[in-house]
């Protein structure tokens, strides 16, 4: 018994460490090579771990015209974003999960009907509504874009969360004096924190990946990725080593800080 | 909240910091890094210093510029003051542009530059002039000197023949066991030019018109014996100049601005030669980068300057010696860069200056369609060389689609096939 129990704690052991390298080995390949001196990276057959460490690549690309700038464009879109898509979504979702009201199975079709349309294909009409509306080249006007993107799935998973939430506690609430919005936002709020959690994160980094309407919607204002998407496509392969790794690091600090409420959650589906 | 206000601050200051008059200039060209730098800091002050015009200097892919320039057109109100691109960028786009013939006879009465008058006609679409032509390149090989070694005997370098090509590559596959022919045939390569621009000119004289004859039969059978010598890896290339600095790579054909970086990185260890020529000739295309400027430019007088300066003989010279990209005014030609891409435009030079030439443009005229053109030559390469399906039956099957092509959109063939 302690034996087949050890075994599969094993297994499971392994297949995370499978997965984590699956995830980790790319984003440390890129890594060495975004600090191998130029020379290396070109060099075949190639070696994994560079001669020296050369911060030479990775000084002219945080240097060249607009990356900085558009770093900073990047985080206040996701954040923008995120902030939009967490008022919009936890209360759909919420309405989903709790009510019974006409066309609720209609509305839930309709929340991912929005995703069946290709941006490629709106791309024209939309560049021209945000021109005439005056959001064209804007920041809001991106994370609207974002927004309208990410919700789909921010209402898919608070439904489940807030599901998640025994109705009884919240019954309870109101029993003790609370109004509809105080239980809510006392109540199933409070508990529905980390799975908000994921949805921040992944709103985050639908926002923080987007490049397709963050390109055709600013000329000036870009994000990270518009602006040096098409640039490192066309420029030498140590540049585009460098951009990748700079693009990776952002999400993976957000990533970081907002673990722990993840953990939470899945620690607590586990005690039940 | 800081954080938040300090990014609204940045973006302000960033508008806000030159009071003076400021263009965007939107282009699919020199979009690489170090190249756009170039444009940034080196080209573009010159401009600014002699006018008092900023310009904001955006790169773009292909469908990004397209998409903007359309959106900008429908919703009449626009940002890009001036836009470059190549020709075949600007083919589907012509509605959405100026008809710059007045402004065209400007620069001519300024006597100071004489454009090519091939390049002008082809900047003529739908009865307008589209753009004004900027910058020429085209498509050569860069050798790895190792390679000379095995050269077969007697062999001019600077007059290579097919025939000698693929000698040269079977000499060095059976001393060293290495396939190190490379012609980039990745999903974003350019091999359909090499097809439709090189093999087809060079074989049967024309692009078009011999796309289904006896000729051409030969044509493919050679260019399968020859694939036999291609690194199989060119399938996930898009740009040679990547297998060439690693050594996957010695003997290359691709375009000059994909070529560019080897030669960059290691300018002793390479060199740049003419193309191949075939039974009919040396068979090559020149690409031609134009200035337009847009029916919703915010500032169609600031980018008019900005065309003055680009195509005058001066700065035509500037960026040859800056990113290696070709004059197309007369009084520039001629000069050479120095440095790494001397190199370079040794091999251009070279090219141009062949007796047995046979000069292809890219077709204009299908608008929308010309990327079915492209298309036909790339499907028939895949059909024929990859797949290994008959030669004729692919020829006459993928005939009759460009016949089709051609008769649906009313285009004229391009040259060579219609100057003759």
């Amino acid at each position: 018994m302690i034996e087949r129990g050890s075994r599969r704690k094993a297994l499971i052991y392994l297949a995370a460490l499978m997965v984590a390298l699956w995830v980790l080995v790319p984003i440390l390949l890129i890594g060495l090579a975004a600090f191998s001196p130029k020379d290396e990276v070109y060099r075949w057959p190639k070696s994994i771990i560079p001669s020296h460490f050369s911060l030479e690549t990775m000084e002219f690309f945080l240097r060249s015209y607009g990356v900085i700038p558009s770093l900073l464009n990047s985080i206040w879109v996701a954040l923008l974003t995120l902030v939009l898509t967490l008022i919009i979504g936890a209360p759909a979702g919420y309405a989903v999960a709790r009510f019974l009201f006409r066309g609720r199975e209609s509305f839930r079709l309709g929340i991912l009907l929005t995703r069946m349309f290709p941006t490629a294909l709106l791309a024209i009409p939309l560049t021209t509504t945000f021109i005439r509306w005056g959001l064209y080249d804007t920041l809001f006007g991106v994370a609207f874009i974002h927004t309208a993107m990410a919700l789909p799935f921010a209402v898919i998973i608070a439904t489940g969360i807030f599901i998640g939430v025994p109705k009884e506690l919240e019954e309870a609430a109101m029993v003790m004096g609370c109004s509809r919005l105080g239980a809510f936002m006392r109540v199933a709020l409070p508990l529905a924190l980390p799975g908000l959690a994921a949805v921040a994160m992944f709103t985050f980094v639908i926002s923080w990946n987007e490049v397709f309407a963050a390109g055709i919607l600013t000329v000036h204002n870009r994000t990270l990725p518009a602006h040096i998407l098409t640039t490192l496509q066309a420029s030498p392969l140590y540049f585009r080593f460098a951009g990748g790794f700079f693009m990776v690091i952002p999400a993976l600090i957000f990533m970081f800080f907002i673990r722990r409420y993840l953990l939470h959650m899945w620690g607590a589906t586990a005690e039940r | 909240m800081n954080g938040q206000k300090v990014v609204i601050a940045l973006l302000v200051c960033t508008v806000v910091a030159s009071g003076s008059e400021k263009i965007t200039f939107m282009s699919t060209q020199l979009v690489p890094i170090a190249e756009a730098e170039w444009v940034r800091s080196e080209l573009l002050p010159r401009f600014t210093k002699e006018t008092g015009i900023d310009v904001v200097f955006v790169g773009a892919g292909y469908g990004e510029f397209a998409d903007r320039l359309v959106a900008e057109y429908k919703a009449g109100k626009g940002t890009i003051a001036l836009a470059g691109g190549l020709h075949g960028d600007y083919t589907p786009l012509v509605r959405t542009l100026t008809d710059l013939s007045k402004e065209f006879a400007d620069l001519q009465a300024l006597g100071d530059r004489t454009f090519i008058p091939a390049f002008v006609e082809l900047g003529r679409l739908n009865k307008i002039q589209a753009y004004i032509p900027w910058t020429q390149g085209t498509y050569l090989m860069v050798v790895n000197k190792m390679a000379l070694d095995y050269l077969p005997e007697g062999v001019d370098i600077r007059a290579l023949t097919y025939d000698d090509l693929l000698a040269w590559a079977k000499n060095i596959y059976e001393a060293t066991g290495d396939k190190k022919l490379g012609i980039p045939a990745g999903p974003r390569s350019l091999l359909h030019r090499f097809v439709h621009g090189y093999l087809y000119p060079s074989f049967t004289g024309y692009q078009v018109i011999k796309f289904d004859s006896p000729e051409a039969i030969k044509m493919w059978r050679f260019v399968k014996e020859l694939w036999q010598y291609v690194n199989p890896a060119v399938a996930t290339w898009d740009a040679m100049d990547t297998p060439l600095l690693s050594g996957e790579v010695w003997i290359a054909w691709d375009h000059g601005a994909r070529l560019k970086q080897a030669i960059i990185e290691r300018p002793d260890d390479f060199i740049a030669i003419p193309a191949p020529a075939g039974p009919r000739g040396r068979g090559i295309i020149t690409v031609l980068a134009g200035l337009a400027i847009p029916k919703a430019s915010p500032n169609p007088e600031a980018a008019t300057r900005l065309i003055e300066f680009l195509t005058r003989p001066q700065t035509q010279v500037i960026i040859l010696k800056g990113v290696g990209f070709f004059p197309v005014v007369k009084e520039a030609i001629g000069t050479a860069p120095e440095g790494p891409l001397k190199v370079l435009a040794d091999g251009v030079m070279a090219q141009a200056s062949s007796k047995d030439l046979i000069t292809a443009f890219i077709p204009s005229g299908l608008g929308t369609r010309s990327g079915e053109f492209s298309k036909i030559y790339r499907d028939t390469f895949v059909e024929i060389v990859v797949k290994r399906r008959p030669i004729r039956e692919v020829l006459s099957r993928q005939g009759r689609l460009l016949k089709r092509l051609f008769q649906e959109t009313g285009a004229p063939y391009p040259p060579p096939d219609e100057s003759r």
